[in-house]
């Protein structure tokens, strides 16, 4: 298990990744891999220190796979940092036109399911951030 | 519509300007992040997994057309083109950047609208039935009394660091569309022996890890204590409600651990004492702010409606949406319409900026410029003439907004879960459109009948699954999520914690076990007429436990 380090861009609150070359960037893919704990350690201290310059927000060790067709989050909660939400969320006017038509008279669909679907996660492996500890009380 | 007076206007524009140069100081670098973040916090800006939130306010869920305009320029100018009306009649914008926040602002200052009491531990934004003012079956519009709320308690000194949140919910018909009894308090309009107006007074519900139904603590309070008496509950909660466990301070646990009777004394005891002058609300003042929610000029129309019932009678699917989604009036020859936003499959309350657009011209045109927003996340035209609803609904239709399933199995009530939240423990959203798709909205749903599904991503509980007649909770369990079922909740007059069925089920199980619970019910239904709530509670849990996880 390898590890990189993501954060929120301050400006936009957009997922960054620290890169290779030193600068914050928005893929995965682009993501400095560290290699062991402590090496992953050392770059925390970089990137915090990022935070208190004003670039990001809340950087932590994200722990990923690696394979010859890149760098995948481990979590499902980082994988969909890292990718965006799983559902197709932008407006597609008129997508559902149709809905007071005849068309909806059909019985239901039984196994549509439109979902992109994460891969299964590795049990073993859990970084997952608890309500507790987390600094913004999202419920309504 | 209440409308801002000087001191509203310039309230808000000053509230602004304050956020503005605190957004400026925290780019500068001369606030840091955990001396921001309260700050934005109280202006409704969050973080969350894949941007900011902005929260905004929408007082009792009244809109008007230029306000839902403008909600749609925002989406459209600063966000991605839509909006997620929340379960709180709230809307929430997505990915806004930090650095726009100010002027978003600055917009909805234009429109009378603001961030405040969106978040924090303050008193939250006030919520109503969504058909106050235009039911038939209201007792009293509660508009008026959830705006005085509203008036009182913003920015309130004595209330703006309380132990946790606190949510006011105001009800006026004798059906409880407000869900007043899983609110902090609940304030439901009823009249007493001698004919006057008042409220019943419910206190300590909430949802959340620690489900409660409220209490009644008072048969009967006159409409000028209804400050003295907020106050009264307000100052014994801030007093003794727990700072020392964030998941132990809602008031709902002080009432839960000191009880109800010991509770409902110490309120009297507080409101006896100070039911001073500055509180009382003088009966002029009341008139002034009921005089704002005055029931519109509504132009009599001939009953029954010809173009109405000619209409439904030719048209199998305009009857259906009548059926559905139109409830009575209280000015004969109009109808109240919901406006799904509970597509077949779709996000449940996002709405686009263009759905948002064409909704506001159909506001202006044929519902008196008013929009309410439901807790059910959809949106409502109070006011329509039924000579006019044709019209209304071919319109909506041609926007794809003419979905007949108000109160249907597919009228999903959903958190964003972890598509977006950094609470959220499992994604509700592409369950809920699974179970959309699943059951679609042809004969099988109308032969299901009224159904409400409620889903949450975590035990925060955004998404009311607790009240659902069917809930879900999506948790995580061993790095996988895990959906929990509980039946038999309810967020009306009737209100009720669902049960948990048993063990949980995978994402690619829950579908499926939904729609065994749903077969259960129509295997074991009385009769047609009979619907799943009234069913389950003649049934109880058996029969669904056994369906679900076979003979114990």
């Amino acid at each position: 298990m390898v590890k990189v380090i993501s954060a929120n861009r301050l400006a936009d609150g957009i997922v960054v990744y620290a890169g290779r070359d030193g600068a914050w960037a928005e893929r995965l893919s682009q993501a400095k891999i560290f290699a062991s704990k402590a090496e992953a350690e050392a770059g925390l201290l970089v990137a915090q220190n990022d935070a208190k310059r004003n670039l990001v927000v809340e950087p932590v060790v994200v722990e990923v796979t690696g394979d010859a067709s890149g760098l995948r989050a481990v979590t499902l909660r980082e994988a969909i940092r890292a990718r965006g939400p799983t559902i197709d969320f932008l407006p597609r006017p008129h997508a559902f036109a149709q809905d007071a038509g005849a068309s909806q008279e059909n019985t239901a669909k039984q196994t549509t399911n439109a979902v992109l679907r994460i891969p299964r996660l590795d049990t073993r492996e859990r970084e997952f951030v608890s309500a507790t500890d987390s600094p913004d009380e999202i419920a309504r | 519509m209440y409308r801002y007076d000087e001191f509203d206007k310039s309230f808000v524009a000053a509230r602004v300007a304050q956020f503005r140069d605190q957004v400026a100081r925290r780019l500068s670098g001369e606030l840091d992040e955990e001396q921001f973040r309260p700050l934005r916090l109280m202006n409704g800006v969050y973080l969350q997994l894949h941007a900011y939130m902005l929260r905004i306010a929408i007082p009792y869920g009244t809109l008007s057309s230029r306000q839902l305009r403008k909600l749609a320029f925002i989406a459209r100018r600063y966000d991605k083109g839509y909006g997620h009306f929340t379960t709180r009649q709230n809307i929430q914008f997505n990915w806004p950047a930090l650095k726009d926040c100010p002027d978003i602002l600055n917009e909805l200052a234009e429109v009378e609208m603001h961030a405040i009491q969106t978040s924090g531990n303050c008193i939250r934004n006030v919520t109503a039935d969504q058909f106050a003012g235009a039911c038939a079956d209201e007792i009293e519009d509660p508009r008026p009394y959830a705006e005085i709320l509203r008036q009182w308690s913003s920015l309130h000194p004595e209330y703006s660091f309380l132990p946790r949140k606190f949510k006011i919910a105001v009800n006026g018909a004798a059906k409880d569309r407000a869900a007043i009894r899983v609110h902090d308090i609940g304030y439901q309009i009823v009249k007493n022996a001698r004919g006057e107006v008042g409220f019943a007074v419910y206190v300590g519900g909430g949802l959340g890890r620690t489900p409660f139904v409220g209490h009644k603590i008072r048969d009967f309070l006159p409409k000028a204590d209804l400050l003295a008496y907020t106050n009264a509950i307000l100052r014994i909660y801030n007093l003794e409600g727990r700072r020392d466990n964030k998941f132990k301070a809602r008031i709902k646990i002080l009432v839960h651990e000191k009880g109800a009777d010991v509770i409902a004394a110490e309120v009297e005891a507080e409101f006896a004492n100070h039911r001073d002058d500055a509180l009382a609300l003088p009966r002029q003042e009341i008139d002034r702010i009921r005089a704002y929610f005055a029931p519109p000029a509504l132009a009599a129309r001939a009953t029954p409606s010809i173009a109405f019932e000619k209409r439904k009678a030719n048209d199998f699917v305009f009857a259906r949406f009548a059926a559905q989604n139109v409830v009575a009036h209280k000015t004969p020859g109009y109808g109240i319409v919901t406006v799904s936003l509970k597509p077949i499959g779709g996000i449940p309350g996002d709405a686009s900026a263009e759905s948002m657009e064409a909704i506001a011209n159909l506001a202006e045109t044929f519902s008196q410029d008013e929009i309410r927003v439901a807790h059910e996340q959809n949106l409502v035209l109070p006011h329509v003439a039924l000579d006019d609803l044709p019209e209304v609904f071919d319109r909506l239709a041609g926007q794809g907004l003419a979905t007949a399933n108000t109160g249907l199995v597919t009228d999903i009530i959903s958190c964003p879960g972890l598509d977006y939240c950094g609470l959220a423990t499992a994604r509700s959203i592409p369950v809920a459109q699974r179970i959309s798709e699943r059951f679609g909205n042809g004969v099988r749903a109308r032969e299901i009948g009224e159904l409400k599904i409620n889903i949450s991503g975590c035990i925060n509980a955004c998404g009311h699954h607790h009240v659902g007649h069917i809930g879900i909770l999506g948790l995580e369990k061993s790095g996988s999520e895990a959906y929990q079922i509980t039946l038999g909740g309810s967020a009306d007059e009737t209100c009720n914690v669902g049960a948990i069925t048993g063990r949980s089920f995978s994402s690619d199980e829950i579908v499926d076990a939904i729609e065994t619970v749903v077969d259960t019910y129509l295997k074991f239904r009385a009769g047609a007429a009979e619907d799943f709530l009234a069913a389950y509670r003649r049934i109880g849990m058996e029969p669904f436990k056994e369906a679900l996880y076979g003979r114990q």
